[in-house]
């Protein structure tokens, strides 16, 4: 519908959309560095839990990997600001990571470190690949 | 007096403006400390009615009624600072939702441990096993959470179950404020929306269990779909944005929020993300899916959400996982409990009478949830008399959707509370536009509104949430007491577990399936032995005894436990000191024999 009002001099022009206070998209330098951030906690969770590192140490830094690795090269593509990034993130992260457990369960076949193992691999490599788009963008600067 | 001090003509007397902004981490900062220093001085020991409310020293109130009252502050002012309201969310979240995991030794509410059985069960046989409850059909939340008990080393859930509380209310929190900010555009209404959506959460659904991790995945399915399937609505849509009009007297011009068009990639990654997510969920929850597929098929009807398939394949995902299971559920539960709305909202899920105090808080709960919905939908009025008519319409449908499904489940008698946190984050997007339709800051005596509200909020939430502390904690020995009873070296299957009153573990550990569990009606209410329970005698210990006896089952135990008492207390299922001098008469009588001894947990065994 195309809305109108009257200005000071009585004169009618189109309604302006309602644009308040939004946040931007956010930037390829942040998607990048988050990306890097990505990668780092996926080694360091790999290498933690293949070297039976401490609980107290593995725990907290596996509950980081597993709430934001394998969800990051799945929305960080996503034209959207930095806090809708990182929600959908850590719901595609959950996701994906229960897909792969339910069906490890339905099908018997139970080895949770193989899984582990299995997708900070896959999801390592799709983050790799995205933060090298993001570092030649961000290189490039804003469009 | 030196010239020093002597105020020169021009100089400011107001701080600079970099220190104001440094000194908005001061109230954050001092609710951390004051909260801590709570924690140190509460005493959770035999809590009294009204759980921890009595317990808590003046500095958890003191903490607590800055953060709330700055954070409120901050979002209305004129330059939004989000780093600092970031902080003042994160202290809020911690002293609403990690009080009591900090305080207590054991993962509160007696139903986690039904939860952590399962993901037990995974752990030890890496597969489920359908015949044996529902909870193996819908494993998806139990997967997960035994994955990750498996490869972080915590290999019993229960050592971090409590966390799971404050872990998901905070993903939540996150998930909100980005669909509020997709949908309406605007920061301060994120803000203050997700400021009322972590002070109304006390339902407790965010605790270790698939509902709280359906949940999540449901507002990300939402979410998705606010950010690249949104629409102009289409003929039925426009006929209920006219009808609002007509009806709410709408006089200013019409507007929509402007949201950029999504790129066609976009919608394609969109669209699979909410594929993934909505066929995850229909594995982890019976209910959630169905609420959902309400949410997004009303607003596919109206056109607001495009393609249209998307509403299709949601429900394809949640009944193509319902048919292999239909006859279990049918059989077990029955998919319709009944067709009466009302009954269904008001159907108790807890016997007894409440002493007053309990009645006060229950009754704060009802008051919270009144002003939500009532609240929101006057928002929504006035956002709609704003011209803003098919934002009101759209959080309308979200908010009001769920109540649907009262005309066919009262879940266990917890349909309104299910209704409630599945409209939650709506509602508190319609309430924020009670005093700002459009997002815009209020100033002097306009703040008294959104402050009075969500103090009043605050103050029903941790009513609820932690004044119910005293049968919702749950001690290591009782938990202990649990894991006696499932462990095949101690008890053997086939075995029964009665109680004298509900509120223990009655399933807990891998085995969690070998016994039986009886709830001795008779004991629980006050025909029991004919009379009043007043002055037990060895004939009621005899009674109690051949109730077990009729079970035929493999040996008999009664337990009696902390949890036990204070529900039986609480809800005066016993006469007051009833239920200890019961117990006493156990503890005498050659029919049983002690074998678990601990303060708060007693197991006695049926002598054969």
């Amino acid at each position: 519908m195309a809305a109108q009002h009257q200005d000071r001099r009585g004169e009618r022009r189109p309604e302006p959309p309602v644009q308040p206070d939004q946040l931007e998209p956010a930037s390829a330098a942040f998607r990048y560095r988050l990306g890097l951030g990505v990668l780092a906690v996926t080694v360091l969770a790999v290498v933690l839990a293949a070297g039976g590192a401490p609980v107290a140490l593995r725990a907290p830094v596996l509950l980081l990997a597993g709430t934001l690795v394998p969800g990051y090269a799945l929305v960080v593509r996503l034209p959207v600001d930095a806090p809708t990034l990182l929600a959908l993130d850590v719901c595609a992260s959950l996701a994906v990571e229960t897909a792969g457990a339910f069906v490890l369960v339905q099908v018997r076949y139970w080895h949770p470190m193989g899984l582990g193992l299995g997708l900070a691999v896959l999801s390592g490599g799709f983050a790799l690949v995205a933060v090298q788009h993001l570092r030649a963008e961000a290189a490039r600067g804003p469009a | 007096m030196s010239s020093s001090a002597v105020l020169l003509p021009g100089r400011p007397l107001a701080l600079p403006a970099s220190r104001r902004t440094q000194l908005l981490w001061l109230p954050p900062a001092l609710s951390l400390l004051l909260w801590v220093a709570s924690l140190a001085t509460t005493n959770v020991e035999n809590l009294p009615v009204g759980g921890l409310i009595p317990r808590f020293p003046l500095t958890y109130w003191a903490g607590l009624a800055i953060v709330v009252v700055s954070a409120i502050s901050l979002t209305q002012s004129a330059t939004l600072r989000h780093r600092h309201l970031l902080a003042h969310l994160g202290v809020l979240l911690a002293m609403l939702y990690a009080t009591a995991p900090a305080l207590e030794d054991a993962p509160h509410y007696t139903y986690t441990y039904k939860h952590i059985a399962i993901s037990q069960y995974i752990e030890l046989y890496g597969s489920v096993d359908k015949t044996i409850d529902i909870y193996h059909r819908w494993p998806g939340f139990f997967s997960l959470s035994a994955w990750f008990s498996q490869i972080s080393g915590l290999l019993d859930p229960t050592s971090y179950a409590a966390w799971a509380e404050i872990y998901f209310t905070s993903l939540d929190a996150l998930v909100v404020w980005a669909a509020v900010h997709a949908f309406t555009r605007s920061t301060r209404t994120a803000w203050q929306a997700t400021l009322l959506f972590t002070v109304t959460n006390w339902i407790g659904q965010d605790y270790y269990s698939p509902q709280a991790f359906g949940y999540l995945l449901m507002l990300g399915v939402l979410l998705a779909c606010m950010i690249a399937l949104r629409a102009d609505p289409g003929p039925f849509g426009r006929w209920v944005e006219r009808l609002v009009v007509r009806v709410f007297r709408v006089r200013a011009e019409q507007r929509r929020t402007l949201v950029p068009a999504a790129p066609r990639g976009t919608v394609s990654r969109v669209l699979v993300l909410v594929v993934l997510l909505d066929a995850v969920l229909a594995a982890t929850h019976q209910l959630t899916p169905y609420v959902l597929l309400l949410q997004m098929t009303a607003l596919v009807l109206a056109g607001y959400f495009r393609p249209w398939w998307v509403s299709v394949a949601a429900g394809a995902a949640t009944l193509g996982y319902l048919v292999p299971n239909y006859d279990f559920v049918v059989n077990t539960f029955g998919i319709l409990t009944s067709a009466d709305p009302l009954a269904n909202a008001t159907t108790k899920n807890a016997d007894g009478v409440p002493v007053p105090g309990v009645a006060l808080i229950s009754h704060l709960a009802l008051a919270s949830l009144l002003v939500c919905f009532l609240g929101c939908f006057i928002g929504l009025v006035r956002r709609a008399r704003r011209g803003l008519v098919g934002d009101a319409v759209m959080i309308g449908a979200l908010a009001f959707s769920p109540i649907l499904t009262l005309a066919a489940q009262n879940y266990g008698g917890e349909a309104r509370l299910r209704v409630f946190l599945y409209a939650l984050p709506w509602l508190c997007c319609g309430l924020t536009w009670l005093w700002s339709p459009e997002g815009e800051a209020r100033r002097g005596l306009q703040l008294l509104l959104p402050t009075g509200i969500t103090v009043g909020l605050t103050v029903c939430f941790v009513a609820f949430f932690l004044g119910r502390e005293d049968i919702n904690q749950l001690t290591p020995q009782e938990v202990g007491a649990a894991a006696y009873l499932f462990d095949p070296a101690t008890v053997q299957p086939g075995a029964v577990v009665a109680l004298m009153a509900p509120n223990f573990p009655a399933r807990y550990g891998p085995l969690y399936f070998r016994l039986a569990r009886a709830d001795l009606p008779a004991l629980s209410y006050d025909d029991f032995g004919q009379r009043h329970l007043v002055f037990p005698s060895d004939s009621d210990v005899a009674a109690a005894a051949a109730i077990i006896k009729d079970q035929n089952a493999n040996g008999g135990y009664l337990v009696f436990s902390q949890g036990q008492e204070a529900w039986a207390r609480d809800y005066q299922l016993y006469a007051p000191f009833g239920l200890k001098a019961f117990e006493g008469r156990v503890a005498q009588s050659p029919l049983f024999k002690l074998v678990y001894d601990q303060p708060t947990a007693r197991i006695y065994e049926l002598n054969p």
